[in-house]
């Protein structure tokens, strides 16, 4: 019946297409910030991270003595560990404006932590004095400086040596790419300064004894690439308002969702209310009635998550372009977008329902 | 030939009242009426006489106060909501003053829905109503939708969906009110030669004078009782 009335038809769309809509964009650019916050870990591509047991996020700077390196290089079932800083540094434009950026220094032999997506350049180059790698999007933001160009990071003139190419991160700050001892020098002095250790654990080693070893030889605090992202995740998680902010834009999505096709469901029924009168005098009972409702409503919800992932697919495609913001719907989001609008679906018709159930079918011998 | 008429419907000090305390009235006094089988009923009377309320307490999709209604021996009084709603479905046909068809449905399907109701299959469903569709003469409007139809021919489809079944008891609300003279006539002649068989009771709630010498019997109602209950003389008539 409800396919007949092409108005409602089309407002009920709109009203279930807003949570799906908002849940795939919201919970998108959710999973994506967080995606984000967790790429300092995929840019380096270390099995194991180690540092200051206060840590508990990729990109914050509790730096540690230097001796600690060697500390865990004594620890029984490390293989390798290097060095390796993520600090702020300023760079000074052309022009005199200046721009924060993130100055990392990987370890001079191994490079371990710099990005495998080199566009130009030999990381070799970088050990000479004060050469640097710059991201491609940072590139952009320092005038589009070209390789043999020099710019200047607090007060350090500095030497493009090469140009890496990297997800962008959350700040989207440029990335300067250097040795782990340029990078001292690129930045303000002081007694500690290296903000991870990036390791390797022996072949066969049993990660979790190594923790509880390294744990008790230097009182640091080691996590596998994975932990490390979770731990990123679970500290925006707990300690921002990321989810809350993004959970109470989905949640009034399905709340005024919920209130639209609950008004135009009940319309709906209301407007065609002799006819359900009339199929209970001819005998239909309440449940073959609630389930052509429900049917209705199912149908509704289906066509609305298609047209709604749909759309928001094609607003992703146009509207985000490459190395901005990632959008990420991952299918454990698909699933609950659509269990969302099933379930604000079936609750909007719930109301029609009881009106149904309630209804007189003597009503029908009524003007 | 009545006294080979068997009683098809037999109601005992049927009261029905609507609304509590000073807001209550009532619309139906101690009503008793028997209707044999076999015949076409009229149901006239004034414009709040309790007529509507006594066949919504007849085709049992109300429940009255007090009192026995006996529909082909079935005692539907005792019956519960769930029990009535199945009898509904197997021996009541109703025929309204408005059509109430189905505006999405067409004409096949609306005459199908007594079948699909009864859980029949889809197909043997549209066979059957392609059938009863040829009886009131739509062959040619089968596929097509109520707004397409005549107030006429949408009537002709109520009737087809009201026979489908074939039920035991045929309830008319105003059939013709909504038509225009000859058409009413041409619809009543159709319910006349479709629906009155030696087992079945036919009754038609009308204002309509026009159509009182289609009856066999016509019942008065007045204040919420029978006034009179006779076979009609279609001669006087």
């Amino acid at each position: 019946m409800l396919f007949g009335d092409k108005t409602k038809l089309i407002m009920l769309l709109i009203g279930l297409m807003m949570p799906v809509m908002l849940i795939a964009q919201q919970g998108g650019m959710f999973v994506g910030f967080m995606q984000l916050f967790a790429n300092t870990v995929d840019n380096t591509g270390a099995p194991l991270w180690i540092m200051s047991e206060k840590v508990r996020f990729a990109d914050q700077d509790i730096p540690m003595y230097d001796f600690e390196l060697n500390n865990v290089r004594t620890v029984k079932g490390i293989e390798w560990a290097v060095p390796f800083m993520n600090v702020m540094g300023n760079i000074k434009l052309p022009g005199g404006n200046s721009e924060i950026s993130v100055v990392v220094g990987v370890d001079n032999q191994s490079f371990v932590g710099l990005p495998q997506n080199i566009i130009q350049g030999d990381p070799k180059d970088l050990r000479v004095s004060n050469s640097v790698f710059v991201d491609q999007i940072g590139m952009k933001k320092l005038g589009n400086p070209k390789v043999g160009d020099y710019f200047e990071i607090n007060d350090h003139e500095v030497k493009v040596a090469g140009i890496v190419k990297i997800p962008q991160g959350f700040q989207s700050y440029p990335m300067i790419y250097t040795t782990y001892e340029n990078a001292k020098r690129l930045t303000p002095d002081g007694r500690k300064r290296m903000s991870f250790i990036l390791a390797k654990a022996k072949p066969g080693e049993n990660i979790e004894n190594l923790k509880t070893t390294l744990k008790s030889q230097t009182g640091l605090k080691m996590l596998t690439e994975e932990e490390m992202k979770w731990e990123t995740y679970n500290y925006y998680n707990t300690d921002t308002s990321l989810p809350s902010i993004f959970g109470m834009t989905i949640l009034f999505g399905i709340l005024v969702g919920t209130i639209i096709s609950a008004q135009t469901f009940y319309t709906f029924v209301l407007e065609n209310i002799k006819q359900f009168g009339t199929f209970k005098a001819l005998g239909t009972n309440n449940k073959t009635l609630i389930k052509m409702i429900l049917i209705q409503s199912l149908v509704m919800a289906t066509i609305s998550y298609f047209v709604g992932m749909g759309l928001i697919t094609f607003f992703a495609t146009v509207f985000v372009q490459d190395g901005a913001l990632d959008f990420v719907v991952p299918v454990p989001l698909m699933i609950f977008a659509f269990i969302a609008v099933v379930g604000t679906s079936v609750l909007a018709s719930l109301f029609s329902m009881m009106r149904v159930i309630k209804l007189e079918p003597a009503m029908v011998f009524r003007g | 030939m009545e006294t080979t008429q068997k009683t098809a419907i037999t109601l005992n000090g049927i009261e029905k009242s609507f609304g509590k305390g000073d807001a209550r009235n009532q619309i139906l006094y101690d009503v008793n009426l028997d209707l044999p089988s076999g015949e076409l009923v009229l149901l006239v009377g004034p414009s709040g006489c309790g007529k509507t309320t006594l066949i919504s307490i007849l085709a049992g999709i109300l429940n009255p106060d007090i009192g026995e209604i006996n529909l082909f021996n079935n005692r539907i009084d005792q019956f519960t909501d769930e029990e009535k709603t199945e009898f509904r479905k197997q021996n009541v046909g109703f025929i309204f003053q408005q059509f109430n068809l189905i505006p999405t449905l067409s004409v096949l399907e609306n005459v199908a829905i007594p079948l699909l109701i009864n859980e029949w299959n889809k197909d043997k469903a549209i066979e059957k109503a392609i059938e009863v569709v040829k009886l009131v003469g739509l062959e040619s409007r089968m596929n097509f939708f109520p707004n397409q139809l005549s107030g006429g021919q949408q009537q002709r489809v109520a009737i087809a969906r009201a026979l489908i079944r074939e039920p035991k008891l045929l309830i008319c609300d105003e059939p013709t009110a909504s038509l225009d003279g000859p058409t009413g006539q041409q619809v009543m002649e159709m319910l006349k030669k479709l629906s009155v068989k030696d087992d079945r009771c036919v009754i038609i709630v009308t204002h309509d004078s026009r159509i009182f010498k289609y009856g066999d019997r016509m019942v008065r109602m007045e204040d919420g009782k029978i006034i009179s209950n006779e076979r009609t003389n279609k001669e006087i008539l």
